[in-house]
């Protein structure tokens, strides 16, 4: 055992993904709720199940739905994370969604200066029902929040493209889109497998690519 | 005028990454003395730039030079200008960012003044010789692998320095590049600084740098992918 240990943070280095899921009324037609609750589900089993030597990944979710946005899973190694499944009512505050997000990337006691670059991932089904330019300008101004990877997902013909564009902000990375409840599963599952490659590479802080072929929805 | 000894070691080996590929270590260190006192320099290449590995040969090279020549208190305060200004001079020509690096370094001046700081992430520390609390030179070091750096984002104009006065002695100071920073316990660094002047100081140069190794081969920290380098620099008071 090295004497340096004593001296040395025990536990690998964080690896956050933040998903913010809208869980607005909309979300409980065609079973668009139960296959975002089955994604994330499955997600968080397949990161809790990684083996975590140089990075351990950790997942918080924010949902938006009914009047407010509120942190429904408190960022946590996603292997002592136990699934709550979620329910879909009311409106779309994104805007709050996203100021929550920036507070949370932002907060260097929840994610620590060795964390690796964090990935937010939004989906979304429908338009934003509060201000939502100046909390998501504000991210992208953001000294930490400007630097994650940024991914959004429009679930159905009726989500706010313009807004996802937005949140991304990056030329080189669209929007993608889920026609149906079974293309949010395959996208939760891209994104899967892409921070679990993160996590085992030789350099976790490098960004996640787009989809490739066998991933690629509906870009827009 | 007390009487007073400065003392420094520090080692960097090479990370599991750079290995692999057969690249070389992208940190350098150095210490040296100088007329104007006593300086500790730990410099980390940044991993994205071809050239980085002779940057921070090249910055060490800058510091010692500035170091050497510092009189006056208007060069301590425009001390990250010229070691920009030096370090440039240093380089062959070409794209400057393909030599990125940070720079960190602790300058302890004859008159008991200790200078601590630089650009980019890592660590530099103060504290004094047998209390736990000690002082962390807020760093503008980047985030999430993008770093600020000479020849890189920020420049002499990301460059953060603090002083601590050592005229009675007694002072440490330590730099590490962050293949071993982001793993060190903040809370811990004061007795992380007594482990080393207490258990690896009196080694002989040979045994110090062999037992270093070992230990950071062992701890592994942030998985050992990455290039780990560490000065630290004390005084003692012999009256």
């Amino acid at each position: 055992m090295s004497q340096l240990s004593d001296f040395t943070i025990a536990a690998p280095r964080p690896l956050p993904v933040i998903v913010l899921a809208d869980v607005s009324g909309s979300m409980s037609e065609h079973g668009k709720i139960e296959s975002l609750n089955h994604a994330l589900a499955e997600m968080l089993a397949s990161f809790g199940s990684e083996s975590q030597e140089a990075a351990q990944i950790h997942v918080a979710v924010i949902t938006f739905g009914g009047e407010a946005a509120e942190l429904h899973t408190a960022l946590a190694p996603a292997s002592s994370v136990k699934w709550n499944p979620m329910r879909a009512s009311g409106r779309t505050p994104l805007g709050g969604a996203v100021a929550l997000a920036t507070t949370l990337v932002e907060d260097r006691t929840k994610i620590p200066g060795r964390a690796y670059r964090p990935v937010i991932v939004l989906a979304s089904d429908g338009a934003p029902t509060d201000e939502w330019q100046k909390p998501i300008q504000q991210l992208l101004l953001s000294e930490r929040g400007k630097r994650a990877d940024r991914f959004a997902l429009a679930i159905g013909d009726d989500a706010d493209k313009a807004m996802l564009g937005a949140f991304v902000n990056d030329p080189a990375r669209p929007v993608l889109a889920a026609s149906d409840a079974r293309q949010i599963q395959k996208f939760f599952k891209w994104v899967t497998m892409s921070v679990t490659a993160r996590s085992r590479s030789a350099t976790p802080n490098a960004t996640l690519p787009p989809p490739t072929t066998d991933f690629v929805l509906d870009e827009i | 005028m007390p009487r007073m000894n400065v003392n420094c070691f520090g080692t960097s080996i090479l990370g599991r990454r750079h290995a692999a590929c057969g690249s070389p270590n992208q940190d350098a260190w150095g210490h040296y003395r100088s007329p104007s006192g006593h300086l500790a320099v730990v410099c980390d290449g940044v991993g994205s730039c071809e050239l980085s590995h002779l940057g921070s040969r090249a910055a060490c090279a800058a510091v010692r030079e500035v170091a050497r020549t510092i009189t006056c208190d208007s060069e301590i305060a425009s001390f990250g200008q010229l070691v920009e200004q030096a370090w440039l001079a240093k380089l062959p020509s070409g794209d400057v960012g393909q030599f990125a690096t940070t720079c960190l370094f602790t300058l302890r001046l004859r008159s008991g003044r200790v200078v601590t700081g630089g650009v980019g992430d890592g660590l530099a520390a103060m504290g004094a010789v047998g209390r736990e609390c000690s002082t962390l030179v807020e760093l503008n070091g980047g985030d999430f692998g993008e770093t600020c750096a000479l020849g890189g984002g920020g420049g002499a104009r990301a460059w953060r320095q603090e002083e601590a006065d050592d005229s009675e002695g007694g002072v440490w100071a330590l730099l590490a590049t962050d293949g071993l920073s982001n793993d060190l316990a903040v809370n811990r660094l004061g007795h992380f600084a007594a482990w080393l002047i207490e258990r690896v100081g009196p080694l002989s140069a040979r045994r110090r740098a062999t037992f270093l190794r070992s230990q950071l081969g062992r701890t592994r920290v942030g998985g050992g992918s990455d290039d780990q380098t560490f000065a630290l620099q004390w005084s003692c008071n012999h009256g």
